[in-house]
């Protein structure tokens, strides 16, 4: 369907069902939009102009902004989980065959998977926004465990370059 | 040899870290490692290896130092651990008035200096990270 007003009858979608597609804008510069609805599946594609372009962008720098609050808070919750049980095991609360057990047996409660690579502009800079709306100075460790970035480095650097572009464009350089 | 600078790796097989507070920070799984307990040292830190690596090859940052006994001399230091179970501390006197935490590891061990001595100027240019990315 060419139409792009079809996309949004009120009939057809529903904002958390947009919000879980990540991917609006195709290669060829369409766009297309799968809603999930309780029993069925909407799809929606057509082509693109200047303004529904700058509205897909939105939608996925929302996208992957609530990907990386979600992210965060999933893993801060594993770190308050493993310092509980570290707390625990410190303070002899449970033995150390408990402990074990416990960080065997339920692994995935405890383990943060560093596994965030920022393979697209859009990732970057939607994470920028976030640490923006944050506002704490985070650490290079912090990055990694609320964000599970593989390589913080690159990220703060990246950052930096961002923020001095940003500068720039402000001040007319 | 003696490293005080911020951002001065070491890699071992062993080391033995000594502060005045160590926390455990998180349990991380990283590509280059694997599963690793992380810690964070804070107040008069100290990090010094105590086995090499075998092969002596740096497997997460290619500017750490690998030679025996290197040390670390810092405010703060960040390290972790490849193991199977976090280690617990040991209290230690360190000097004539101050007890101080104590760590020695037996496996695959990474310390960085997160925060250099006040009194210290700063390196220029800073010491670099380089994650290796296999």
């Amino acid at each position: 369907m060419d139409n792009n007003y079809e996309f949004f009858e009120d009939s057809t979608y529903s904002e958390s069902d947009i919000f879980s597609n990540s991917e609006f804008i195709l290669e060829d510069a369409s766009f297309f939009v799968a809603i999930h609805q309780s029993n069925h599946v909407n799809c929606y594609h057509g082509k693109l102009n200047h303004s529904s372009t700058s509205f897909f962008h939105l939608l996925t720098e929302n996208y992957e902004k609530e990907r990386f609050y979600v992210k965060a808070i999933k893993n801060l919750l594993k770190q308050k989980r493993y310092l509980n049980l570290m707390y625990e095991y410190s303070h002899e609360l449970i033995s150390e065959q408990e402990f074990n057990k416990e960080l065997e047996e339920n692994e995935s409660n405890y383990l943060i998977e560093a596994n965030e690579r920022l393979d697209s502009l859009n990732a970057f800079s939607s994470l920028v926004k976030v640490l923006g709306n944050i506002g704490e100075s985070l650490s290079e460790e912090d990055l990694t465990e609320m964000f599970s970035l593989e390589d913080p480095l690159t990220f703060k650097k990246l950052e930096m370059y961002h923020h001095s572009q940003n500068r720039n464009i402000k001040s007319g350089i | 040899m003696k490293l005080v600078h911020n951002n001065h790796c070491i890699e071992c097989r062993s080391a033995q870290i000594i502060s005045r507070k160590i926390v455990p920070g998180s349990f991380l799984n990283l590509k280059s490692i694997g599963k690793v307990f992380t810690y964070k040292c804070s107040r008069n830190s100290e990090a010094i290896i105590r086995k090499e690596l075998e092969p002596k090859v740096a497997l997460y940052n290619k500017n750490s130092y690998l030679d025996l006994d290197t040390k670390l001399e810092c405010d703060r230091l960040y390290f972790m651990v490849k193991a199977k179970r976090p280690y617990s501390q040991d209290l230690k006197n360190h000097t004539h008035r101050h007890k101080a935490q104590e760590i020695l590891t037996d496996d695959f061990t990474y310390a960085r200096i997160d925060v250099q001595l006040h009194n210290i100027p700063l390196l220029v240019p800073p010491a670099t990270i380089t994650l290796i990315d296999d």
